[in-house]
């Protein structure tokens, strides 16, 4: 047998035994994907594992979108693949404790316009800060930049985040194919949980509840110095992962009893 | 003293340099009688068999990645704890405790009958902020599913007669963790006299 025939048989071997491996919706998807790409995501899933920022941030964008279960792992880029029953998305491991990074697996792991519609609608006045945060990543699709600007520039500024109003204006990129109902920037309530986050603590309300809104909390958190960010990004990331916790937690308490007996 | 029910509710609402920090509260039941409900949290470090040597307290870094794996289990999900094994865990809530509190961490008996032990560090000092990790053992013969989200023990918060200095300033091992933390015993300072007892006996 020549080498390069005894190298066939080993990759798909190896392929072989490492597909047996992932879960079954898993290797689902990323067996019908051809052979360099398909190695990626096996390697991926078989070194990685996701952070808890990208789980949180994860359940936080996408739980609610129709479609099959998001996979998310750690890997070198933003990627995505769509199999039968798994939507496969990786980021760029170095962003893993970055919820605003993060925020772009929400774009990723939608898919049509009207579920990337509601991500965007949902992130606000966070979308061109998630854009600025991932790309350091490589290889973002920068959309709909003008628009976000357009209804957000005097808040952005008034946050100190004139950088990202510089940077947003200097990137070039293609407008949404939707329209977008911006929401209200959340400036009251972010004043407060920017305190609680420079005290030291998980932003939340009087009384053990959570932050009312994830954006509020992901709004204080951006208007931080980049050395605060980096030693309060845990803090944030636990405030959205209570949010998402009390709002699953109650909902399922109050369903009939059969019907609550399994966690969606 | 130890804080009542009505007073442990004011305490979480009071003024932010005040409060008592107990969140997420699933459910407003956490709070009874006289102590507060917390909860397994979602991350573990697991301990494993090394074959490469002991720990030897004296030469530990701050972590000690060839016996620990950490893990994510979400809420609704399950993870098993052997007999005689040992995971480190947290609980789900971040808590700060005010200056003039501090509080006890008591594992629920119900737990405690099936072999799990929630072996904490019993006392939490004032002025503590993060997520207590948890030492969970099983000293049972018969594995027992650890459930992310439920109860695992209580704290019960006592008043001090003065206000302590507050932890995480100065010489504090632990700041603001919000999953369980590896053992920081190479930290204390009495290892250099321990050093140098080893090198020089006499």
């Amino acid at each position: 047998m020549t080498s390069e025939g005894t190298g066939g048989l080993a990759w798909a071997r190896w392929e072989t035994e490492q597909l047996a491996r992932l879960p079954d919706p898993v290797a689902e998807a990323v067996s019908g994907l051809a052979a360099e790409s398909r190695r990626r995501w096996i390697l991926r899933f078989r070194l990685g594992r996701p952070s808890p920022a990208a789980e949180v941030v994860r359940d936080w964008l996408l739980s609610e979108v129709a479609g099959p279960p998001r996979w998310v792992v750690p890997a070198m880029a933003w990627d995505h693949v769509v199999g039968p029953r798994a939507v496969l998305l990786s980021y760029p491991e170095a962003v893993g404790q970055d919820p605003l990074a993060l925020a772009y697996l929400g774009w990723l792991g939608a898919g049509s316009g009207d579920q990337r519609q509601a991500v965007v609608e949902r992130l606000g006045p966070l979308w061109g800060l998630c854009l600025y945060a991932a790309e350091r990543g490589g290889g973002v699709e920068a959309t709909g930049l003008e628009s976000w600007l357009s209804a957000y520039r005097g808040a952005l500024w008034e946050a100190g985040l004139g950088a990202v109003v510089r940077w947003a204006e200097m990137r070039a990129g293609r407008a949404f194919d939707f329209a977008v109902r911006w929401p209200e920037v959340p400036t009251a309530e972010a004043a407060a949980l920017r305190r609680q986050l420079t005290f030291g603590i998980v932003p939340h309300r009087p009384g053990g509840e959570a932050a009312p809104d994830p954006v509020a909390v992901l709004w204080a958190w951006a208007g931080l110095p980049e050395a605060e960010q980096a030693q309060t990004a845990a803090l944030c990331t636990k405030a959205l992962e209570g949010w998402h916790l009390i709002g699953v937690w109650r909902r399922v308490a109050e369903m009939p009893a059969e019907e609550g007996s399994e966690w969606s | 003293m130890v804080l009542g029910e009505a007073e442990l509710r004011a305490r979480l609402a009071a003024p932010l340099e005040e409060r008592l920090v107990v969140t997420p509260i699933l459910d407003p039941d956490q709070i009874r009688g006289g102590s507060l409900d917390v909860r397994l949290g979602t991350e573990f470090i697991v301990l494993k068999r090394s074959p490469r040597g002991p720990i030897d307290p004296l030469q530990m870094g701050v972590d000690a990645p060839d016996s620990q794996e950490r893990l994510r289990v979400a809420v609704g999900e399950r993870m098993i704890l052997h007999p005689n094994q040992l995971v480190l865990g947290a609980i789900l809530e971040f808590i700060r405790v005010p200056d003039d509190l501090m509080a006890y961490v008591i594992g629920r008996s119900s737990w405690g009958r099936l072999g799990l032990i929630v072996a904490t560090a019993t006392m939490v000092s004032p002025g503590f902020r993060g997520s207590l990790t948890l030492e969970l053992a099983n000293l049972g013969d018969t594995p027992v599913f650890l459930y992310p989200g439920t109860r695992v023990a209580q704290l019960v918060f006592h008043t001090l007669h003065q206000p302590a200095p507050a932890y995480g300033q100065g010489e504090a091992k632990y700041s603001s963790p919000t999953g369980p933390e590896f053992s920081k015993l190479a930290f204390d300072r009495d290892w250099a006299v321990i050093r140098r007892l080893r090198r020089d006996p006499g």
